[in-house]
């Protein structure tokens, strides 16, 4: 059972790889479990907030799904950048999912909470934000792509100037560039979208 | 594709930001020249530059997990009975649903705890929990109906849906004075008192919990839904952090922090700091971060601004600008510091006591908080609580205390009342309060019963008595609180005092020897807290008639608490109660001018009681009314009890004027104004009986003083009538009882001086054997009943056996009096009577000279 879930799902990075675009879906439900996990232990309270270190996100997911097949690819850069875009691609989906439910449904909040307040604040849309990436990678691609190993990917400045060949200060002005430009670009979409 | 500007503005951006703040514009300047939509462009990326400061910086894999939370259910979903209609909220422990009970056909609110089914235990937990809250029925609580858990592994709660506006948004949005800003939170206080009182703590008390509906009632939402969430019981210090945490950290008190058990008082705290925000529009304590650990330091450590001191530094803010420093001042300022003490048992003793004293402050009375002096009681609460004391078995001590406490302070006044009818009817009045307060506490903590997990001796079911609570809490005394010595010495204290109040005096004794020795080596004998368990001490000895050792453990006392009283945190209501208790004592071994010197400093504090207790002040009046009359001081007698009357009456306190109103009749009856007399204590009798009962011994003692006012008049055939009743009301309650011997002996007394003397004897008997072990020798009761047997036993021709008692009444009277009286007036008169019926005319005459010598009757 184990292994032969560890095998489907190196088989799909493999397609993914090869530019197989059905790929993502397909590796969905894996992911999606895995979210569930940590969802129910969120809920559990056995989650510690340092156990959810950044950086070691996808790693730490990627691992667990591939093993050792991670030898196989090319270059950590390109294993990181792949992985970074896959998780983009799964998560936005996820979203366009979930938030298909919510934005049916009238919101009306009467128990609010400013635990969920604070976490609002700092947890965008997925889906406003995938779009505004896209838009972000029109005019500025690297800023972009350093956006996506960073928050999808869970890589840091320093991980991120290896795989870009770039370097690390260049990345946090980048970074701070991309930031400013999506928070604009999302505040104008909350404004007028 | 991005054109050149577009990129220009990108790099002059980024190289913006690596200049400090005040050198950007020159830069800015600089590097764009007269393109002013490059600058545009740049200045508008620079305005958004570091908002939303954790934007981006949490990982899409928690956001997507957090949005994964946020949506577990999708609308027209079906959960047990219900229908999902829409997500209403995320709160700190799960997601809220707007669903519909199909069963019902009601809305509802369906918050999901947890995905999955947990173990057994933690089902049962679940299960039982939900149960009991779903007991909590009050209009300010929004109901919880019930929790369930379905086959497929939801595990929700059912409650009441509540549409509402926060409290704090909607003071603020309706632009609430802060007079209606406290009533409204008076209705807030009142949930939480109805839920304390069954043994359940909210504790999550914040504003995003209190909401006001479009009808304007207030709604307090998830109580105790964070005890029924947290499945292990015994929790360890890390993991209440982590909640602690996840909650919101600035409304936990100190001891909730430290992960230390919950009590009422935490909940106290809680509403301290919501009252501090409604007042003031700002949190107690002024926190750079929103980290945990550093909100959870201020919480432990500072001190918070007064109200009005944070309302002065911030009048800027033109938002609150009802909010008027001026008013916070002083009272309110006090009131809710005292709320938010760091140590639990320095702030209000019960949401009640919080509540009253904001009414207080709104009808300009004086409020029981005071400004906390610095450096007072170092020692703190807090760290005698560390682990190894089952939180729920605290919490239940805990409760009892609050209970205990309050009842206790209740009973001091009534107490006083009780014991005013001239301690008579002793063992029926402590018979029947102790029934009363049974019944009382039963009430208020008889729910804990199913409620208070981990204890092995308690009794199933409901039906669980007070006493075996009691039982069980000081089981858990002795082998729960090894290491908190403190903690250990105040339950005891209150554990004692509750035996004492319920009549169980051997129980009583061994836990308040127990608190003496503990509280004598924890804090030494001068300290308030040892003073506390001597006086309590002292009130058992007296109880129990040994009133040489209640004199010398008030003696011990009295000094600390007048050393005490000057303290600004001292109650001082306490005070006159405590020297009332004293003078009793004092009366009870015969040192009468000491009871007197009591009494009448018990009257100088009168004037600074509030309405509360300024009905008890007058007791005093009363007190003093029968010692002078006792004394023979018939003047001071009826200035005293015509004082107490007018002033009860414009009290319009039934009970004490009852007692006054006989009081000055009996005073009357001396002073031969008999029809004046027969109508006041008429009138106390009729009191009594609206007031108490038909067949209350009190009554009975009123008819016996209208039966006494016939018997001087010369209407014997009246005051037989009379006292007949008296003794048939007394029998009802008890033939061993104060009402009893006093309705007996003047019957007897009747029957002798009508020609009955051998049917009266025996009723004067027995009325001397049920007083003799009740009352002091030395006193006014027993000389009164032994020279009626005398008179009665002369009356027989049985001069011999007359001889002594008469003498013996004599005696004391002379002792007892301070003046010469129409009492001492008639023992003497006896004498003679006795000596010239006896053939000893000698005899007679010294007592008939020595009449003439008034002198003599001030021997003390």
């Amino acid at each position: 059972m184990v292994t032969s879930e560890k095998a489907d799902v190196t088989e799909i990075l493999h397609a993914w790889n090869r530019g197989d675009p059905e790929a993502a879906g397909r590796l969905m439900p894996f992911v999606y479990e895995e979210l569930r996990r940590r969802a129910a232990d969120c809920l559990r309270r056995e989650r510690k907030d340092h156990t959810l270190q950044p950086t070691a996100l996808v790693h730490e997911a990627y691992v667990k799904l591939v093993g050792q097949s991670r030898a196989e690819w090319k270059n950590r850069a390109h294993f990181c950048s792949v992985a970074a875009q896959l998780m983009r691609r799964i998560l936005v989906k996820h979203a366009e999912t979930h938030n298909a439910d919510k934005r049916g449904g009238k919101m009306r909040k009467i128990y609010l909470d400013e635990t969920r307040e604070l976490a609002q604040e700092r947890a965008p849309d997925l889906l406003a934000l995938d779009d505004a990436l896209k838009s972000l990678a029109v005019s500025h691609p690297r800023e972009s792509e350093i956006v996506e190993l960073k928050f999808f990917g869970g890589l840091n400045a320093k991980e991120i100037g290896e795989v870009l060949n770039i370097s690390t200060k260049t990345v946090l002005r980048d970074w701070q560039f991309a930031k400013a430009w999506l928070n604009r670009q999302l505040a104008r979409e909350e404004l007028y979208g | 594709m991005a054109d050149q500007r577009t990129l220009l503005a990108a790099e002059v951006f980024k190289c913006a930001v690596d200049r400090p703040v005040e050198q950007r514009a020159a830069f800015l300047n600089d590097a764009c020249g007269d393109d002013v939509e490059l600058r545009r462009e740049v200045e508008s990326l620079l305005k958004f530059n570091g908002e939303g400061g954790q934007f981006l910086e949490t990982p899409a894999f928690d956001v997507a997990v957090e949005s994964l939370l946020q949506t577990a259910l999708n609308p027209d979903q079906r959960v047990g009975n219900y229908k999902i209609v829409s997500h209403l909220a995320s709160g700190g422990m799960g997601e809220v649903y707007l669903a519909h009970d199909e069963k019902l056909n009601r809305r509802v609110a369906l918050k999901l705890v947890r995905f999955g089914i947990g173990a057994e235990q933690t089902a049962r937990h679940f299960r039982r929990e939900a149960e009991i809250l779903a007991s909590l029925n009050h209009p300010n609580i929004a109901q919880l109906y019930g929790g369930e858990i379905t086959p497929d592994g939801f595990s929700f709660l059912v409650m009441e849906y509540v549409e509402g506006v926060r409290i704090d948004n909607y003071c603020d949005d309706n632009s609430l004075s802060i007079r209606d800003r406290l009533e409204i939170f008076r209705r807030v206080c009142g949930a939480v008192h109805y839920a304390h009182q069954r043994l359940i703590i909210h504790r999550d008390i914040k504003p995003a919990n209190i909401l006001i509906t479009k009808e304007g009632e207030t709604k307090l939402l998830d109580f105790g839904i964070a005890k029924l969430l947290d499945q292990e019981t015994s929790v360890g210090h890390e993991q209440t952090m982590t909640f602690a945490a996840a909650m919101t950290p600035e409304y936990a008190s100190p001891e909730q922090i430290r992960g230390e058990a919950m009590t009422t008082a935490s909940d106290i705290y809680s509403l301290g700091v919501l009252l501090y925000e409604l007042v003031t529009g700002q949190r107690p304590y002024r926190i750079k971060g929103r980290n945990a650990a550093e909100i959870a330091h201020a919480i432990m450590e500072h001190e918070p601004a007064r109200p009005s001191t944070a309302v002065a530094r911030s009048a800027t803010n033109s938002k609150f600008e009802v909010r008027n420093s001026k008013l916070l001042k002083g009272d309110l300022d006090n009131i809710v510091l005292k709320a938010i003490r760091k140590e639990p048992q320095r702030r209000y003793s019960s949401i009640a006591q919080f509540s009253e004293d904001v009414l207080r402050h709104l009808q300009g009375r004086t409020v029981i908080a005071h400004k906390d002096t610095i450096g007072y009681r170092t020692r703190k609460f807090i760290s005698r609580h560390k682990a190894g004391v089952g939180a729920a078995g605290l919490i239940a001590l805990s409760l009892i205390a609050g209970v205990v406490a309050t009842f206790w302070q209740a009973t001091l006044a009534r107490r006083q009342a009780l014991i005013a009818t001239q301690e008579r009817d002793h063992a029926r009045t402590e018979t029947a309060k102790a029934q009363r307060i049974n019944q009382f506490l039963q009430e208020m903590i008889g729910y804990s019963a199913g409620t208070t997990p981990g204890s092995p001796s308690r009794p199933k079911g409901r039906d669980a008595t007070v006493i075996d609570m009691l039982d069980d809490a000081s089981r858990r005394v002795e082998t729960e609180l090894p290491d908190q010595p403190e903690v250990r010495a105040e339950m005891l204290s209150t554990i004692g005092t509750t035996y004492m109040v319920l009549a169980n005096y051997s129980a009583a004794r061994r836990f308040l020897g127990e608190a003496y020795d503990l509280n004598l080596k924890l804090y030494g004998p001068e300290d308030r807290q040892t003073a506390t368990v001597i006086y309590r001490m002292a009130n058992l000895s007296y109880l129990t008639g040994d009133y040489a050792a209640a004199e010398t453990r008030i003696r011990k006392a009295l000094p600390v608490y007048r050393r005490e009283a000057t303290k600004a945190d001292f109650e001082i209501w306490l005070l006159p109660a405590i020297l009332s208790d004293a003078a009793f004592i004092m009366r009870s071994r015969g040192h009468l001018d000491e009871a007197e010197a009591l009494w009448r400093e018990c009257l100088s504090y009168a004037p600074r009681l509030d309405a509360k207790h300024r009905a008890s002040g007058e007791n005093p009046k009363t007190f003093l009314a029968q010692l002078y009359m006792d004394r023979g001081d018939v003047k001071r007698a009826e200035n005293m009890a015509s004082e107490a009357t007018q002033r009860l009456r414009a009290q319009g306190n039934p009970f004490a004027l009852a007692q006054s109103l006989i009081d000055l009749g009996n005073v009357r009856r001396l002073q031969r104004r008999y029809s004046e007399a027969e109508s006041l204590i008429d009138e106390g009798t009729k009191l009594f009986a609206k007031s108490q009962g038909e067949d209350h011994p009190n009554v009975a003692f009123g008819l016996t003083s209208l039966a006494t006012a016939h018997y001087y008049e010369g209407r014997y055939d009246f005051a037989e009538q009379e006292a007949q009743k008296a003794l048939a009301i007394a029998e009802k309650s008890s033939k061993a009882s104060h009402a009893y011997a006093r309705a007996s002996e003047m019957l007897g007394r009747i029957l002798s001086t009508t020609g009955r003397a051998r049917e009266g004897e025996p009723l004067l008997r027995e009325a001397l054997a049920v007083l003799e072990p009740r009352v002091p020798r030395q006193s006014n009761p027993i000389a009164t009943v032994l020279g009626n047997l005398g008179d009665c036993l002369a009356a027989q021709a049985r001069y011999a056996e007359a001889e002594p008692l008469l003498n013996e009444s004599y005696t004391i009277l002379k002792a007892v009096h301070i003046h010469e009286s129409p009492v001492l007036d008639e023992a003497r008169q006896r004498l003679v009577s006795l000596y010239e019926a006896w053939g000893r005319p000698q005899e007679a005459a010294r007592y008939r000279i020595s009449r003439r010598l008034p002198q003599e009757s001030t021997t003390r």
